[in-house]
């Protein structure tokens, strides 16, 4: 019998709200403003054109994968690889790669860039106190698909 | 031992304010006021303070810097660096912990055709332009 993936501790994107939930969970309803939420890891592969791309989760954008969104949030680190073009994108921890480029404001407690990366415009602000996140910080392991799965929440 | 690779360094007790102009490379450890144009390599090192436009070929921020930067070749942020303003480079790189406030446009084709400071105003139109030829496709 597959063992059971250990409870995460993840921040409602909606009310900023802080619970935990399955390792497992995909999506889950908030405790505190009664909206679902999406959980899990995203991996872009391909193009993604959506208004809203918002996550508990990771956020991983692959070498050929390309965003294209008004809003890209996602409470458990983005990655860019590809490219990603966003009004705004929000994450406590943001790396961008060297093979990626980007478009888009930049609101971030953690910011990685390599060099060589692509940065077409946008306001950067680094470190970013709106998020709230600054204990969960402290706690992460740095950004990537699937890492933050094995997290064990505080108790 | 001084830095060798460093030509002029600017000491710790020092505050400057006016126009500074380094033909090669220089090192800030006390505080700038005003503008600084290097033509090689602009250091800024930890607890320095430049509040100065910056244009540099390569611009190192281990200290504090409010002030637009543009960079022929590169800007590094290390985990120190704190940054209010914008930037223009080549090449950026940002370790993790760094402070950055301000718009930023990075790529080869930013810094090679201008000289810089004209660059991040023109970002906002370019992207209307490019909205707009969008909504009439």
């Amino acid at each position: 019998m597959a063992k059971a993936a250990a409870p995460r501790r993840v921040q409602c994107y909606l009310c900023r709200h802080r619970f935990d939930v399955s390792g497992i969970a995909m999506t889950v309803s908030c405790p505190a403003c009664h909206k679902p939420l999406l959980v899990q890891d995203v991996v872009v592969k391909t193009l993604q054109a959506v208004k809203k791309l918002q996550t508990c989760g990771s956020l991983v954008v692959e070498r050929k994968g390309r965003v294209i969104a008004e809003l890209v949030e996602a409470h458990g680190g983005i990655e860019v690889r590809g490219n990603l073009q966003s009004k705004t994108v929000r994450a406590p921890r943001i790396r961008i790669w060297k093979t990626a480029t980007w478009k888009g404001d930049c609101e971030a407690a953690v910011l990685f860039i390599e060099p060589g990366a692509t940065l077409e415009g946008g306001y950067f602000t680094v470190p970013d106190g709106s998020l709230g996140v600054e204990d969960l910080l402290a706690a992460d392991e740095p950004a990537g698909a699937g890492k933050g799965r094995s997290r064990r929440p505080a108790r | 031992m001084p830095d060798q690779n460093v030509a002029t360094v600017i000491g710790a007790d020092t505050t400057i304010k006016g126009e500074m102009t380094f033909e090669s490379t220089a090192k800030l450890l006390g505080t700038i006021e005003g503008q600084v144009i290097a033509k090689g390599e602009f250091q800024v090192a930890d607890g320095a303070i430049c509040r100065a436009a910056v244009e540099a070929g390569k611009v190192i921020i281990d200290g504090t810097v409010e002030g637009n930067v543009t960079a022929r070749d590169r800007v590094e942020l290390s985990t120190k660096a704190r940054l209010k303003g914008d930037l223009v480079a080549a090449k950026l790189v940002v370790a993790e912990g760094a402070s950055f406030v301000g718009h930023c446009r990075i790529g080869p084709e930013v810094s090679a055709g201008s000289n810089g400071r004209a660059t991040v105003a023109e970002a906002k139109p370019q992207a209307q332009a490019e909205r707009a030829q969008a909504v009439k496709k």
